[in-house]
This record gives structure tokens, sequence and C-alpha cells, in this order.
């Protein structure tokens, strides 16, 4: 049943229009945030500088530094890049030093926190300095750009009108075209099928997240031409202070995976509102109200943010950090869906 | 056996249908009613779509309310002016229908390759719906309404719409659907029941107004039904609610229905939109 409740949505021709604009729509608008990096990356010096840039990448050796700065010097072929390659390097040389610093500075805060008997603090101080020991940036990889992939987040909004889209086709038409005398009077149609439909909703939402994401990520490896993504995200500028030890690649995963949870919550939202609420009108406006108010406590769209941030909680000795606390609180979608498929079982549609 | 006893429906405070008593054994019931009579709505109570303020609906004895979704076996619905889904191929879409019906891949798959032979669309199997016609969506619906093997089959306005050729098939198709089962036919086109229908229910504003065979609601009205030729002022002052038929002709009026006041009318044998007529005066 999957099966045909997909095609209806596949097959409409509105969707398919809409997918193509807002395609083409996505890229426009990633070019156009981007422009600068494009104009960056136009030069016939910075194509010379890539050539050495593949010579360059990867462990910091003196040789490769005694290479830019040979390069530095000759600036007709190799303009300014090569100067900030360097400080790029000097600045990875210096983080284990920094990093050793907030160390230090963290137990030395445990320490007075300990003598005046605040645990709480004590344990976070302890948190900080062990998240930050051993950590020690040898390579040298273009970054430039991942912090933009993760702060770009309008497909997220093509995403709900495709939610929204595709309710509306799997429920809305039904009801405006009458099919759901012949679709009720089943013996699934009043239960079963509201399950598979509301599947079918979901597999769409996975799946454009998914694609426009992809989509996302390639555009701006086009235009950034960022690499090192097994490296660790505190290699990345813009999070030298992040409490996340994990490689870039998984923190891109960690925010693809939340903004699936995100918009699976928006789906069921809108779902929920569409079934119970007989009105589309007012079933629209209260998802939309739902929606924002829900937004607040479960922030799985600005996921940057999250990675950027230095909190920590203790809760029961455990120690969370707000990414943890996220993809926690990211399972409440998931349990929702659970909780909407058992309503949609007892559910008997009544006009 | 579908029971409805003494139902009374409202949407909302406004009632629409009052007291509804009905019996349904195996046949063709012609379910007839002007505009906006309740017909649709008192087949939404026979489906479960709506349900009685007061009153019951049983099938077999038991309230359909507390068989809950095993009522649906015994049903096929074809409501009015069916869009279907106009993106699916008519095979896809009969597939579609088979699976929300619960029935498993083994019992559908000759059956839908039979009914797209016995509705005339088995060459229409990979066009799209939205290419059909009206006459070959009603049809396609008609199939669909039978995948299940239903005891009860309810159409809804079937033929509105359609021109003569498809109204003739879609008669022919009825009375071969009619030996084993019971088949609600809900329409105000009088002639589509007239030879098909055994039974006929007249529907006025919410209320039964007879139930019989339509040869006894013939015979009822017999020596009632008149013909006359009567002059252009003489047509304008008559009742026309009394009239059932009128012909303009070289000056004059031919005019049919219960026409009392003109004493030189003659009796003429009624027929079944005469009864019609009749129950609405």
């Amino acid at each position: 049943m999957i099966r045909y409740e997909l095609k209806k949505i596949v097959n409409n021709k509105f969707i398919v229009v809409f997918l193509v604009l807002f395609f083409c729509l996505d890229i426009f608008v990633m070019i156009s945030k981007n422009i600068g990096q494009i104009n960056y990356i136009s030069s016939k010096q910075y194509d010379n500088y890539r050539r050495l840039y593949n010579d360059i990448r990867g462990d910091i050796t003196s040789e490769k530094v005694k290479t830019l700065q040979e390069a530095k010097l000759n600036m007709e072929v190799y303009g300014l890049y090569p100067e900030v390659a360097i400080n790029t390097i000097n600045n990875n040389r210096d983080y284990e030093k920094r990093a050793k610093d907030v160390v230090d500075m963290a137990l030395d805060n445990a320490y007075t926190y300990n003598l005046i008997n605040q645990q709480n603090r004590y344990i976070n101080s302890i948190c900080i300095a062990n998240i930050f020991r051993d950590r020690h940036i040898d390579c040298y990889y273009e970054t430039d750009g991942i912090d933009e992939y993760l702060k770009y987040d309008y497909s997220t909004i093509i995403v709900i009108i495709i939610i929204i889209m595709s309710i509306n086709i799997l429920w809305i038409n039904d009801r405006k075209t009458e099919m759901y005398r012949i679709v009720n009077t089943t013996y699934y149609g009043k239960n079963r099928l509201n399950v598979i439909k509301v599947i079918s909703v979901l597999i769409i939402t996975v799946i454009s997240e998914i694609f426009f994401r992809i989509l996302e990520l390639i555009t701006f490896y086009i235009i950034y031409r960022f690499d090192g993504i097994s490296q660790p995200l505190y290699s990345v500028k813009e999070y030298a202070d992040t409490l996340y030890n994990g490689s870039i690649i998984s923190a891109m995963l960690i925010d693809l995976l939340l903004k699936i949870l995100g918009c699976i919550m928006v789906s069921l939202i809108v779902a929920i509102c569409v079934l119970l609420v007989r009105n589309t009108i007012l079933a629209y406006g209260l998802a939309f109200i739902l929606s924002i108010v829900l937004r607040y406590p479960v922030k799985s769209f600005d996921n940057y943010r999250m990675f950027r941030s230095r909190n920590v909680y203790i809760i029961k000795d455990y120690l969370f950090t707000d990414i943890s606390i996220m993809i926690l609180i990211g399972i409440i979608p998931l349990v929702s869906m659970l909780m909407l498929l058992v309503i949609l079982r007892c559910y008997k549609s009544v006009i | 056996m579908l029971n409805v006893n003494n139902a009374d429906v409202f949407y909302g405070k406004h009632q629409v249908l009052y007291d509804i008593n009905i019996e349904l054994e195996a046949g063709i019931y012609g379910l007839i009613g002007e505009n906006g009579a309740g017909k649709t709505t008192l087949i939404g109570l026979i489906t479960g779509l709506l349900r009685p303020k007061n009153g019951s609906v049983t099938w077999n004895g038991k309230d359909i309310n507390k068989l809950g979704n095993s009522y649906y076996d015994n049903i096929g619905y074809l409501p009015q002016f069916p869009t279907l889904y106009s993106d699916f191929y008519s095979k896809d879409f009969l597939e579609y229908m088979a699976l929300i019906k619960g029935m498993k891949k083994k019992e559908y798959k000759e059956r839908v390759d039979m009914l797209l032979e016995f509705v005339g669309l088995s060459d229409e199997k990979h066009k799209k719906i939205g290419a059909f016609s009206g006459g070959m969506r009603q049809r396609l619906g008609i199939a669909q309404a039978l995948l299940n093997e239903p005891k009860l089959l309810i159409l809804d306005e079937p033929t509105a719409g359609l021109d003569p050729s498809e109204r003739i098939r879609f008669r022919n198709i009825l009375t071969d659907l009619s030996k084993d089962k019971i088949v609600l036919l809900a329409t105000h086109i009088i002639p589509d029941i007239e030879n098909v229908a055994k039974n006929i229910i007249f529907l006025h504003r919410g209320k039964i107004l007879a139930i019989d065979t339509s040869d006894n609601l013939i015979n009822n009205i017999n020596g009632k039904v008149k013909e006359a030729v009567i002059s252009e002022d003489e047509y304008h002052r008559i009742n026309r609610q009394r009239i059932s038929n009128a012909i303009y002709e070289d000056g004059s009026y031919k005019v049919r229905g219960f026409l009392d006041n003109i004493t030189d009318a003659i009796i003429v044998e009624p027929g079944l939109e005469d009864v019609f007529l009749y129950y609405m005066l």
C-alpha cells in the first residue's frame, strides 16, 4: 500500500514542478550567498595555488611550510593564498598549546570549586578539562566552507513545503474530490490506510531532506573545495572551541539526523492536525502555531550553534552537552510517531 | 439483509432524515428523490459514513457500528461523480483499491483483469484515469465497487453526465449484477431504473414517501394520469407542477400529467415518472 501512496505524491505534477523550481532556487541562493567565495576561487593564482595545495595538504611538515613560504614570495603566480595557508598552519600548530591552556584553566577552576564545595561546577570544569585534553591538529586541510554548509538551512523550508504538499495530496484531496467516501467504506480505509499515509509522508520527508542536504554538500564543495572531512571538527576555525570531539563528517551526519528528526516532527504535527481538524485552513494554522511553539525546545534546525556551544549539563552524574541533549530530544518525534500510530489505529473518522 | 430502523440524521442542528425505516433483501432497489431529498445522506447512513442521532442500521441483525471494519467486506460503493485518482493507471487503481479492501494478492490479481473485462476497460488498463471519459470513469468506479464481491452494492447517481450509449451499457451491466446481491441505485433520472429496479424507494425532503414494487406504485395511480391538447393561454394558466411532460406543436400544447381540471383529457397508462410527480404533489 505504501507504494501506491508514494506514487500519488511522486506522480503529482505540482510536486514535480515545485521540486524543479526550488532545486534551482536552492542552488541560486547558495551561489548568491557565497558569491564572494566564488570570486575568491576564480583567479588563475587560485588555480596555481590548488596545484601546490595537492602537495602540501595532510600532515604538517617543515618541508611543506618551506614550500609555502617560497610560494608566498611569488605573489604573481600564487597571490595571497600561500599566506593564508601559512596562517592556518600556524594556528593549527598553536592549537595544542591553546587546548592545554584551556585544560589548565579548567583544572584551576575545578580546584577552586572543590574548595568552595560547588560540586556541579567542579564536575563541569573536570569535564571540560577532559574534553580538551590531548587535542591537537597535526594536519592542514582547506576547511573553509564547512561552517557555511552547517549554517545553511534554506532547504528545510523546501522540505516542510513538500511535507504540506504531500499531506494535501494524501488527505485533503481525498476530502475535496470525495474519494474519502470510497476509501472510508473499505476494510482498511479508516485506520490502517491512515497509518500507511503517515509512513509515506515520513518516507518522503526523509528522502527529501537527504536529497537536499547532499545537493547542498555538493554545491558547497564545488564553491569552497573543502577537504579533510575526516579531521576533528575542532580543526575548523569556527569550531575551535567546540565540545564535540568527533570528526567533521560525523558532525555533518548528526546535523542531517537532527534535521530529519525535526522534519519528522513537523510532518507528524501537520498530519495530526489535518486528521483531527476538518477545516483545512484551521488545521494548517494550528500546525503552524504548534511547530513554532515546539521549535523552541527542539532546535533541530540551527545545529551549527549547538556544535559551537560550550554548555555542559550534569544530570544525575551524567555529562551532557548541547549535542547529546539535542539527539535525545530528537527522539521525541519517534515517540510521537509511535503514539500517533496507536491513535490512528483507534481513530474512527465520522463526518 | 440490511435494515434501517427509525433513523434520524442531523447535520449539526439541522435534521435531514426523518424516521427512516427500510428493509433491503436481494434485488435492485431504486432510490428516487429530487435534488436535495437526502439520497446521498441516506447512503451515508447505510455505509456508516454518517451516524444516526436516533435509530440504527443493522446488517443481518447486527448493528453496523458494532460490526466495525468487517461490515465493509460486504459493501461496494460508488459515490456520485467519482474523480478517482487521475495519475493512476486503471489497473493500478483497482489493485490499490483491492489492497485497501483487505484482499490478498492471489485473490485480486485475476479479479482485477476479470472486472476490467466485465466493464469493457481491458484495453485501457495501461491508460491513466485522467485521460478517461466520464463514462469510462463510471465503469471503472463500478469495477472497484465489485472487487470484493459485495453483497450490498450502492451506486449513487451512476449515470449522471453519461451519454445515452453509456447509460444503456451501464443498465446492461447492472442487470448482470443483480442476481444475488442487494443493489441500491440512487438517482433522479427515472428512465435509468424504470426497466431495471423492481423495488422503488421514494425519498422527499428527508422522508420516505413510499417503498413498493414499481408495478404496485404504478397501479396505485391508474386512471389518474391523463393527456390533453390545450391552448397556449390555458397552458400558462394551469398548475405546471401537475404536468409531467409538455410538447409544443402548431400553436398548442400536448400535456401529460394529473389534469383533473381539464374535461377532455384522456386517461393514459402511467409510468414511473408520473408516480414520482404524484408523490411530489
